[in-house]
This record gives structure tokens, C-alpha cells and sequence, in this order.
């Protein structure tokens, strides 16, 4: 169950390239914060002191932080970013010991099926990887060797998968410029990687993306294309986060001819399995 | 017991509908209630208005569906809901459990549909009032079409007067010349209550791409940037109708609501805070209970229309100034 609850700002630290990693605790006093899934999130105000009237709407940001061992309650989470807007702009300018609202945690996260044997393909655009990294710490935890294929613009967003190389997690890089790894998209990058693998990619790997949504979409054809199950994490404007406001919903068909329904990204999602996602 | 140590009275009347505090959540932020559950206790609110229920479930607006704007938000979800069937077996049976008035908002395309989704109610236990949305800004058919137009005010709420035993609210838009002759129609056509405003019409651009940011073009405009304009009408409709009015737009604390008590509204409504910040409406009831305190208020129902003693404002005058037809 989520808790809204006031966090203190421990560290909110530069990674280069616009990327922030915000360490937020419980005050001493306060209950601790409910365990958390990979893949789930937490609504977050943007370090201004009490509520604002601009911006009004909290973000929603995918927690970082690899869910805590055996579902125990945790003190502090962290929250990697990046600033893309004018609310991610603000919460970088937010200094230690201020308090936000956080409203965590929310939505389903990642719970792909597994086949015997299977390991985690994570394909990562840009700071889509922040919602895929405690994913990869868990199935590292769990013995397991999950792979992070990271596409971004150039060499510089690099600092967007300097703390999943830190924790030990295998990443291949892929930039549209060509200043660092392959030249291409994450998109072009799976589609190389599964053909190389050859007719045992099926069995051999389970997808999980996460980034822009034409990234998401041109995962979710590869993976279709090369019959490898592959899920994926949304994204949306929120309101609310918690199911109320209806705002934040994506086209899903159960099945071929099925009518179109809409789902909430932040209650049903936002992981959704990619072959039901009306793209 | 002086009447100081048992607390200030919140409980208020708004004419057949009896609340034990004034404050109610708005129809399309709480859900159907049992969303709230694991934010709030219900039983700690005077009402809550589910979100509008028609008589088929409905799929809503193409996505993108809100906007952030300055102390505002605009959205066009398009009355995305499960329909009214699935509302009185799914979640009226938890709603009954707890302590709190549930009005259940209703929307049709037709005066028939209204009527039918009134009489749908009319039979279910724990249903306290029916809203009546004639004010949503986001549907082809239905809605605001009637919400701007005297007549079909009236025959819409004859329509569901007929239909039901239940207090009937009345949801007002803003988006018209003059809300009083509205307000007027529905009151002389036998509504119980009004409920205003709405959200106001609006669009934002996304400069980047040259088009609106809502897929569905324009939206409704709800915050606290749209209290100001909600407060004006509230005091006006009230100087216009005898009956009594539920007031809304950007309530986010308790004093945001005292304004709409004092400006005459009976009871308050509690939207968009709720996206905000999940437990608002409970935080917003302790906030009035405090200021009744701090300021000596036996009961809060003494507020109501307090900020009309206070000189002649001209509530007659339009938007433009122009001086409306008298009702």
C-alpha cells in the first residue's frame, strides 16, 4: 500500500550531462517507507518547501533503488534523473535538508514470467534505464546475469549508466551520434543482438524496455519480429499517480480484432506486456 | 460540557442532504471512493461524489489527456467509467460500509438517458443524492450542451426529478454568459441543490510541436488558478437561488473552502487538491474544524454567506458588466 509521506533531501549530486541522483530519507520520527518492486514508482514534489501552487502536480519518477531484501521496510530510496523540463529543473535545484512529498510506491513493476534458464535483456533509452537498473541489481542479487543494452544521444549521456556499471551490471552502449559504442538506436542495437543469438533468442531471453515511446515501440517490433516476449515500462503525464485522475491511460488490445481499450498507466502499468499495447 | 471543549459543530445541512462536515470530494478525482481508501477515512469526509457514471461503461478521450498550466491543470479524459451496472455491484457494496454520504454523478447524452441512470439509482441503498453533470466540457453529445441553455436545464432536471426519490444536485458550468439564469432554470425546474463550477474551458499549445497538447484540443481548466472566478459565482448564484449551493474550484485548504462558505455555498467540494496530494479532503476538514476554533465559531453552518453582509456588490452585473435579464 502507498504512503504519502514528507522525505528529507540527503544528496541531490550532479552525474554530468544533466543527471541527478536524489537521495531521500524518512525523517527521524516518521514511519518508514513500504517495500517496493522494480519497476515501481514514486510521486514526487519538486523541492520547494510545502505545497506549490506552480507547478502544481507532483512527477512521477521510476524508484531507483533496488527494492529492499526480503520486503523489508526501508529508511531512504534514491531516484535517478534527468533534466528534461521544468519540473525535473527545479528538483535539481533543491538543496540537502529541504523536505518533498513523496506518494510511493505505485504501480505494478516488472514481473516478467520466467522460463527456466531465461535472463533479463534490458534495453534502455537514455534515462529509461533508471527504472530498469534495480531490476538488474535484483537479478544480480538472485545469482543471475541480466544485460542492459543503453541507447542515448551521444557520448556525454553516458553519465545515465555510470551507477548500473558501478553496481556490476554488463551494458552495451549504443549512441545516435556514433561518439560512443555502436552508431544507432536501442532499437538497432536489440535487433543485431537477437540475430546474432539466432533461433534460441526465444527461449534464451525475456525483454524488459524502457525509454521514449517510439524507442518502446521499435523494442517491442524487434522482440515481436525475433519472438522473444518483451515488456515494458510507460511512461506518461500524471496527475495524480494513483489512479484517480484517468489522465495518464495507453490504447491496449487484448488480442487481434479485440476493441481498444484504455488502460492507466500508473495503476494497470506501467508495465504492460508489449504485444497488447495498441502502439 | 461548554460548547468549546466539544468542539466546534461541522455538520451541515444542504437542504435535504445532511453532511457531517461540509467537505466532499468532486466527481472525477476520488474514483468511485474506494480509491481513496488507502489514502483516507472516508468516514472522516462529509461526502464524496463518485466520478459521472453513464448507463454504458465508457472508454474516454484518446490520450493525451491533461496538461499542466499555471495552479492549474486542464484535462479531457472524456467520462471514462464502468458504467452504472458495474457501480452498483462492484463498488457500492464496500462504499456502504463506511460512514459518509455517497452521491453518485450521473451523465447522459439525452434528458431519457439522465432519467433512466436516476432511476437506476433510485432503487439502490446508500445512495444519498444524484449530481446531475451537465457541465462537462469534454463530450460530443450530452454535458455542457445542456449546461448552457436554460430550457434544456429545466427539462433535464424536471427529467431526473420525476425519476427519483433522492435529492437531486444540479452541476453548474461557468462556461456561460450569465450562470444565474442557469442556476435560475434548474432551481424553478425543482433541483434541490446546485453544485458549481465545473472546470472552465481551456487549451494549452505545445509550441514545440504547434499543436495542442491535448489530443482532444481544448479541456477543462481546474486549481487553484480558477478559485478566484469559482468564488465570484458561488456569491452570485447565491444572491440569484434560494436553494442551497455546494461550492468548488481549487480548494486546497481550509481556508480556500471557508471562502466558498462565506461567499454562500453550503458545503464544498474538494477536486484536483486530491491528485495533489491523496489525503487533502481529511486534511481539509481539520484545517475548518481549526479555524472554527481559533475564531470562537460555535458551528460552521453560521459562516454560510457571511461574506455577504458586508456591503452591496453588484451580483447582478455579467461577466461584461452588462446587467443580466432578471430570471
Amino acid at each position: 500500500m502507498p504512503l504519502d509521506t514528507a522525505l528529507r533531501i540527503e544528496e541531490n549530486r550532479h552525474l554530468g550531462a544533466a543527471h541527478f541522483l536524489l537521495t531521500l530519507s524518512a525523517p527521524p520520527g516518521s514511519p518508514p517507507l513500504p517495500s517496493w518492486k522494480a519497476g515501481q514508482f514514486a510521486m514526487i514534489g519538486l523541492g520547494l518547501p510545502g505545497p506549490t501552487n506552480d507547478p502544481l502536480l507532483r512527477r512521477p519518477f521510476s524508484i531507483f533503488e533496488p527494492p529492499p531484501q526480503r520486503q523489508a521496510p526501508a529508511s531512504s530510496l534514491r531516484i535517478f534523473y534527468k533534466v528534461l523540463g521544468r519540473g525535473t529543473a527545479l528538483l535539481a535545484r533543491a538543496r540537502p535538508g529541504t523536505t518533498v512529498p513523496c506518494l510511493a510506491p505505485l504501480g505494478n513493476g516488472f514481473d516478467p514470467p520466467r522460463a527456466a534458464g531465461s535472463r533479463l535483456l534490458l534495453v534502455a533509452g537514455g534515462i529509461g534505464a533508471a527504472s530498469l537498473h534495480p531490476l538488474a541489481v535484483q537479478e544480480l542479487r538472485e545469482g543471475r546475469s541480466p544485460l542492459m543494452l543503453y541507447g542515448c544521444r551521444t557520448a556525454a549521456d553516458l553519465a545515465g549508466i555510470a551507477p548500473s556499471r558501478e553496481a556490476g551490471i554488463e551494458v552495451r552502449v549504443a549512441t545516435d551520434d556514433g561518439t560512443a559504442g555502436a552508431s544507432g538506436r536501442a532499437g538497432d542495437l536489440l535487433d543485431r543482438f537477437l540475430r546474432d543469438e539466432g533461433p534460441q533468442a526465444s527461449r534464451r531471453w525475456i525483454i524488459c524496455a524502457c525509454g521514449p515511446h517510439a524507442m518502446m515501440r521499435h523494442a517491442a517490433q524487434v522482440a515481436a519480429r525475433h519472438g522473444v516476449p518483451c515488456h515494458v515500462s510507460l511512461e506518461s503525464p500524471m496527475a495524480c499517480g494513483f489512479g484517480v485522475c484517468v489522465g495518464c491511460v495507453v490504447g491496449v488490445r487484448d488480442g487481434a480484432g479485440e476493441p481498444l481499450r484504455y488502460r492507466r498507466i500508473c495503476v494497470e502499468g506501467p508495465v504492460f506486456d508489449a504485444a497488447v499495447v495498441a502502439w | 460540557m461548554s460548547a468549546a471543549a466539544a468542539g466546534p459543530v461541522l455538520a451541515v445541512s444542504a437542504g435535504p442532504l445532511a453532511l457531517k462536515n461540509p467537505v466532499m470530494t468532486a466527481s472525477g478525482t476520488c474514483g468511485y471512493g474506494v480509491d481513496l481508501l488507502p489514502h483516507l477515512e472516508l468516514s472522516a469526509l462529509g461526502g464524496i461524489v463518485c466520478k459521472s457514471l453513464s448507463l454504458k461503461p465508457r472508454e474516454g478521450s484518446a490520450p493525451c489527456r491533461i496538461a499542466e498550466t499555471p495552479a492549474g491543470m486542464l484535462n479531457a479524459i472524456g467520462l471514462q467509467n464502468i458504467g452504472v451496472e458495474a457501480f452498483l455491484r462492484d463498488k457500492l457494496p464496500e462504499l456502504r460500509r463506511h460512514d459518509v454520504a455517497v452521491v453518485a454523478n450521473i451523465f447522459g447524452e439525452t434528458v431519457q438517458e439522465f432519467a433512466q441512470l436516476a432511476r437506476a439509482l433510485d432503487g439502490a441503498d446508500g445512495i444519498a443524492a444524484v449530481e446531475l453533470n451537465i457541465s462537462c466540457p469534454n463530450t460530443a453529445k450530452g454535458g455542457i450542451e445542456f449546461g448552457v441553455d436554460p430550457e434544456a436545464t429545466a427539462r433535464v432536471t424536471e427529467a431526473v426529478k420525476a425519476a427519483t426519490r433522492r435529492p437531486v444536485i444540479v452541476k453548474l458550468s461557468p462556461n456561460v454568459t450569465d450562470i444565474t439564469l442557469i442556476a435560475r432554470a434548474a432551481a424553478a425546474a425543482g433541483a434541490d441543490i446546485l453544485s458549481l463550477v465545473n472546470t472552465f474551458v481551456g487549451m494549452a499549445v505545445d509550441v514545440q510541436r504547434g499543436r495542442p497538447i491535448l489530443a482532444s484540443g481544448a479541456g477543462g481548466l481546474s486549481g487553484p488558478a480558477i478559485r478566484p472566478l469559482a468564488v465570484l459565482l458561488t456569491y452570485r448564484v447565491a444572491r440569484a437561488v434560494s436553494i442551497p449551493l455546494i461550492g468548488l474550484g481549487g480548494i486546497r485548504s481550509g481556508a480556500d473552502a471557508l471562502e466558498f462558505i462565506m461567499a454562500g455555498a453550503s458545503a464544498v467540494q474538494v477536486g484536483t487538491a486530491t491528485f495533489t496530494e491523496p489525503g487533502a479532503a481529511a486534511r481539509i476538514v481539520r484545517e475548518m474544524e481549526e479555524h472554527c476554533r481559533r475564531h470562537g465559531v460555535a458551528s460552521i453552518a453560521s459562516l454560510i454567506g457571511a461574506a455577504h453582509q458586508h456591503g452591496a456588490f453588484p451580483p447582478e452585473a455579467g461577466p461584461a458588466g452588462t446587467a443580466a435579464a432578471a430570471g
